[in-house]
């Protein structure tokens, strides 16, 4: 199930700045390639920096928290970066580490780029038929591995940055609850979002968002000076229209794609206390959780 | 520094409220002689049920000063909600005031008159209106801290007012209505410049009436997502004429929680930290007093 170690040491090279990743399994959401792409699984990734590309055979990586933390809550993290790229470092394995330190396993996804920089903008991929379908896969993979990970499959939620938080608001409104018969034990399971963080989303204006009392409730937090933020006073109240239980915290002179790094500013810089003290309110964790 | 007359009705507050903390707090008039309009009726007993205050004729401001070795210079005007009907004066005054002084601000607890005050006798005509009378406390006690920032250890460039509910509007109306002072006043408080160097709206009141516009104070939002829609919906709309307007905006909705919270445990528990962060980042409070 885990890749190779050579494949793990590549990546951590560019990203062992930030947070070691290498003692951290890496976990493919189809083991012999994704559907219809199996031909590229062993493609090699391009890793510049933080920055992603060239992604065909998207994985999981896990953070799990101490067994003594665990709260039984799990989120899946979508990096982001305009479909173009996946910002690894501070918007997926930062975030998986902070969360596993709090008791939360933190699974950061590579999925597959609409707009993947490595193909010169022949991408074969689409955001709806590719990458959601990613996000979905990893919701239902982790839901496989609840037992095993010690993880309560009701509590699987979706954090998304930018265009991963695109993934997340598409994955949270269009949940489906497993395909009874598959032959992929993983496919039996439901992909519905028991909660979705949306972090300075893309995708908050699409014509095809259906927000209903189904929708999970919904944590929603960007900078003020960001653009992407401008729908979200309006994205707020068609929640609250809707039913949808949200949060909303836009903090003032921030722009976009902070993620988790020690220059943001303070308050922006205790964001995830924020999604922390929610998951808490909501009842996701409990308030005296180790 | 505390009128004789105001000390008597504070011995007399004190013995009939003995669940209020702002015993010990220096009470001082907006208006030594009494409020412009007000002056006959400055004597009168207010109306103490539980913790709201009403007959409201004597406007004051309640003192909360920060130690000496963490004052940070910055001073907020607490408004405290009601509905125009009373003034709920400890949880969304003095607790208020005391959170910040307990964080290096100095906090000033306005008691405001009331444009429906509960204490007017049924049918009879209410002496006081919101834009009028509330608004003119309002600015009375912004220039009053000023007056007096040296001896209370205030810069009087970071004089800011917060307001819950009623009052959160007249936080709004004061903000909006930015009165420079008039450089021949009399009275030498009336000289000095109403501006509130920023403002923060807590579940605010009408926020319809909420029209931000460019250059006005920089603007902290926070209300629960289960409050009343004009509230909980108005919010996110007053955020986005404040964007318009290029007015530095923060906002903070908290699911699971409605009105009034105040600093209760729950979801918006969080609330003063984030205004406390919003100001270091807006530049209205040193990071570390």
């Amino acid at each position: 199930m885990i890749t190779s170690r050579c494949r793990l040491a590549l990546l951590a090279l560019s990203a062992a700045r930030l947070v070691a990743v290498d003692d951290h399994p890496v976990v493919p959401l189809w083991p012999n390639g994704a559907p219809g792409f199996e031909s590229r699984k062993d493609e090699p990734e391009k890793v510049v920096n933080e920055r992603v590309t060239n992604v065909n055979f998207p994985t999981l990586t896990v953070f799990l928290p101490p067994r003594d933390r665990a709260t039984g809550c799990a989120a899946v993290i979508a990096p982001g970066r305009g479909h173009g790229h996946v910002t690894i470092a501070h918007e997926g394995y930062a975030v998986a580490q902070w969360l596993a330190a709090h008791g939360i396993a933190g699974f950061a996804l590579k999925y597959r780029l609409a707009r993947d920089e490595a193909t010169g903008g022949k991408s074969p991929y689409t955001v709806e038929g590719h990458a959601l379908i990613d996000v979905q896969r990893a919701i239902r993979l982790v839901r496989a591995h609840a037992a095993e990970w010690g993880i309560d499959p009701a509590r699987v939620g979706v954090m998304g940055f930018s265009a991963g938080g695109e993934l997340a608001v598409l994955a949270a409104t269009r949940p489906d609850a497993g395909n009874p018969d598959a032959n992929d034990p993983i496919d039996r399971q439901g992909s519905r979002a028991g909660f979705a963080a949306l972090m300075y989303a893309g995708g908050l204006t699409r014509a095809n968002l259906a927000l209903s009392k189904e929708t999970p409730p919904l944590f929603l937090a960007c900078g003020g000076d960001d653009r992407i933020s401008e729908p979200y006073p309006a994205f707020y109240a068609a929640c609250r229209k809707a039913g949808v239980s949200a949060e909303l915290h836009i903090f003032a002179g921030v722009g976009h794609g902070f993620g988790i790094q020690e220059k943001n500013p303070v308050g922006v810089r205790d964001w995830p206390d924020r999604f922390h003290d929610w998951l808490v309110s909501r009842k996701f964790i409990n308030a005296t959780a180790p | 520094m505390c009128h004789p007359k105001l000390a008597f009705t504070l011995v007399a507050l004190a013995l009939t409220t003995s669940g209020f903390a702002a015993n010990s707090q220096p009470v001082v008039p907006l208006w030594p002689n009494g409020a412009p309009g007000s002056e006959a009726r400055k004597n009168e007993a207010e109306k103490i049920v539980g913790n709201s205050v009403s007959n409201i004729h004597f406007p004051t401001l309640t003192v909360y000063l920060p130690a000496k070795d963490k004052a940070t210079g910055t001073a907020v005007i607490v408004c405290p909600g009601g509905g125009h009907r009373n003034l709920v004066m400890q949880k969304e005054g003095y607790d208020i005031a005391q959170w910040l002084a307990d964080h290096g601000i100095a906090g000033f607890v306005l008691k405001n008159r009331l444009a429906r005050d509960d204490a007017t006798p049924a049918g009879a005509p209410q002496p006081y209106t919101i834009e009028r009378d509330a608004l003119a406390d309002a600015q009375r006690a912004i220039r009053l801290v000023r007056s007096r920032a040296t001896e209370w250890g205030v810069n009087a460039a970071t004089v800011g007012i917060i307001g819950f509910s009623a009052g959160g509007e007249v936080t709004a109306l004061a903000a909006m209505h930015p009165d420079a002072g008039n450089p021949n006043a009399a009275d030498p408080i009336d000289r000095l410049d109403a501006r509130p160097a920023f403002q923060g709206l807590i579940y605010p009141g009408q926020s319809q009436k909420i029209r931000p516009e460019k250059g006005a104070a920089p603007a902290f939002l926070c209300c629960g997502a289960d409050d009343r829609p004009d509230i909980s919906e108005g919010v996110p709309k007053v955020y986005l004429l404040f964007k318009q307007a290029g007015v530095p905006v923060e906002m903070h909705i908290y699911a699971g929680i409605g009105h009034g919270f105040g600093l209760r445990p729950g979801p918006s528990v969080g609330w003063p930290d984030r205004f406390r962060e919003w100001l270091v980042n807006q530049k209205f409070l040193a990071a570390n007093p």
